[in-house]
């Protein structure tokens, strides 16, 4: 076995068991680009405008009403993108604890962007997504972060491995041939790949750099003896502030920001959190806006909160901290505006793409040797059919999330756990069609039912909500014009995808196609 | 596929796996240590570093002409890194 045989190998089957994880996570993760575009679409009650001192003075009066002599309180302001404000507060005695992400619980509220109380639909909105693309769902977090952990590092090696496969990289991106069956679907995987090569190799490495003391611990072992003694040196914690009981005003939140803009050197504040707020004892720190930089850091300054003094600067920035802040940064591509957003999600879509056509071509070749009628393997059919759930399936299933957030009515009792149920409703509906209808008929019905689902959606938020296509043009909405016209073109892609799955040209039925079998190294065996 | 195919790729695979982990492990908590710089941003570079030192491992293990040389050289990285680890302990 020669090089490029052995790597053919080693890409084809990193690729395939970790294919539809994969798939799962660059669709999800493509989507998280649009992570407050997403959230601003599911809470439409909120509207992006701000004033950033009345803002302050509303989340102010409503924390002292609603959580007066609470530990902590936590204003996060939003960014040029999302809309609202978010308050969060910690009761006295709750140590540590992070306010639970399912669902909206009862220790956190919504202010409009002048910091009037707002009455906003509970849903984890963008967040969704973006959980998804590394927690999974349904599976404790760190199960999920360690199967997509594995499976990016599996990715990393099939990035590796395929660029040796394809000898003739360049020439290979420059060849389509359409309507050529198991022949279209190697060049479409090509040209997917090629194009986005280094994005693909950027992501995935930077993807495992954000997790990597989990996935990888030893050399924090070595050097420090534990994870924690790591992270006590990274991320340096300021003693628990105690409470005196002598009481003293709220501080100056507004003049405090502008101090702490100044130490960024011109950054913005994203997030406040007063600890033992209303006491004399009370601290502030001041949260830097993460779409600020490319580096990835929040730069904490943290101020004594009755007398304005300054307690500590943000932790220095030296070289592997800066590595690290640059690359998670890189990955998540908070600092991206306009154009490069674009470019973000339209690689984030190559990527996904890639993974789809890999893993179609995994069982059109092994299709195109059986002859016509003969069913294939167990195994080939397998594939097939977990492939139509998870292609066909998953977009499908993403609208299905987006109509329960329209649908369910506001007022229900675990609606954001709800919508989340509707989307793997709809999957498990998918999963079923994939499993017991005929192939080629089991990807036009879910590819035409993901189109008429985008179609039917735009139409009905005309009328459902104040963020549809004409509500947005009228007020001069670019990001939710954006989402509206997205629904659309998608729903046009999944139309098309539906028509030409329909005729065999696509080889998606496999078999049929009189041509020469390709060598197994060009399409690994 | 064929069953010599079906025996390569389980046995190549299972190298690739678990003699890739073990020495982007060792090799980067190596590096970790013999870093001549600060020691959280040694730390943190090796780290980073830990997943290239996981694909070039996992490539060997593929593309060895035979098992027992692709383990032989991967056996031979893994002990280069435990000394380097060991003589900065």
């Amino acid at each position: 076995m020669n090089l490029r045989q052995s790597q053919s190998l080693l890409h084809t089957w990193s690729g395939l068991l970790t294919g539809w994880i994969l798939f799962t996570v660059f669709l999800a993760g493509s989507l998280s680009f649009w992570r407050d575009e997403i959230s601003r679409w599911t809470r439409p009650e909120l509207l992006p405008a701000i004033e950033l001192t009345s803002a302050l003075d509303g989340a102010l009066a409503e924390l002292n009403r609603r959580a007066k002599g609470a530990r902590s309180w936590t204003i996060e302001l939003p960014n040029d993108r999302s809309a609202g404000v978010l308050i969060r507060w910690q009761p006295q005695g709750e140590k540590g604890r992070r306010p639970s992400r399912r669902g909206e619980s009862n220790s956190n509220a919504w202010l409009d962007g002048t910091g009037r109380p707002a009455v906003v639909r509970a849903t984890e909105g963008g967040d969704f997504f973006y959980r998804l693309h590394f927690d999974l769902h349904y599976v404790p977090a760190i199960w999920g972060r360690w199967i997509v952990g594995i499976s990016a590092l599996l990715m990393l090696t099939a990035i590796v491995s395929g660029v040796i496969t394809h000898k003739k990289i360049f020439r290979d991106f420059f060849t389509f041939r359409p309507g050529k069956g198991q022949r279209s679907w190697l060049d479409g995987h090509n040209a997917a790949a090629v194009l986005a090569l280094p994005f693909h190799f950027m992501i995935t490495y930077t993807g495992l750099v954000t997790l990597m003391t989990l996935y990888m611990p030893w050399p924090a072992h070595a050097v420090y003896g534990s994870r924690e003694a790591l992270f006590a040196e990274q991320f340096p914690k300021s003693a628990e502030v105690m409470r005196t009981g002598v009481f003293h005003s709220l501080p100056h939140l507004s003049a405090l920001s502008s101090e702490a803009e100044q130490i960024w050197g011109g950054g913005r504040v994203g997030s406040i959190r007063i600890e033992q707020p209303g006491d004399t004892a009370q601290e502030v720190v001041m949260r830097r806006r993460l779409a600020d930089r490319i580096v990835d850091g929040e730069q904490p300054v943290r101020f004594a909160g009755s007398t304005g003094t300054l307690l500590s600067a943000p932790p220095r920035e030296s070289i592997g901290v800066v590595m690290r802040g640059a690359m998670i940064g890189l990955h998540a591509g908070r600092f991206a505006d306009g154009a490069l957003r674009w470019l973000y999600f339209l690689s984030g879509l190559a990527g996904t793409g890639m993974v789809a056509s890999g893993l179609v071509l995994w069982t059109s070749k092994r299709r195109e040797r059986f002859t016509n009628g003969a069913r294939g393997s167990l195994g080939v059919r397998m594939v097939e059919r977990l492939n139509i759930a998870f292609i066909g399936g998953l977009p499908l299933a993403m609208t299905g999330f987006l109509w329960g957030n329209r649908l369910i009515p506001v007022g229900w009792d675990d609606r954001a756990e709800l919508e989340i149920a509707a989307m793997f409703s709809v999957w498990s509906v998918a999963l079923l069609v994939g499993l017991t209808a005929a192939p080629r008929r089991a990807w036009t019905l879910l590819f035409a039912a993901t189109a008429f689902s985008l179609a039917s959606l735009t139409l009905a938020d005309c009328f459902l909500s104040d963020v549809g296509l004409w509500k947005s043009i009228e007020r001069g909405d670019g990001p939710m014009t954006g989402m509206a016209g997205g629904f659309l073109v998608f729903a046009l892609l999944f139309g098309f995808l539906a028509a030409k799955s329909g005729k065999s040209v696509v080889g998606l039925k496999g078999g049929g196609q009189s041509e020469r079998p390709l060598p197994p190294a060009e399409v690994g065996l | 596929m064929p069953r010599n195919s079906t025996n390569y790729l389980l046995g190549r695979g299972a190298l690739a796996a678990a003699g890739g982990y073990a020495t982007a492990a060792l090799g980067s908590a190596a590096i970790g240590r013999a870093l001549p710089i600060d020691r959280l941003d040694a730390t943190l570079l090796a780290t980073i570093s830990s997943f290239s030192i996981f694909v070039s491992i996992a490539v060997i293990a593929f593309a060895a002409e035979t098992f027992f040389r692709a383990a032989r050289s991967i056996a031979l990285i893994l002990l280069v890194s435990l000394a380097l680890l060991a003589s900065n302990a």
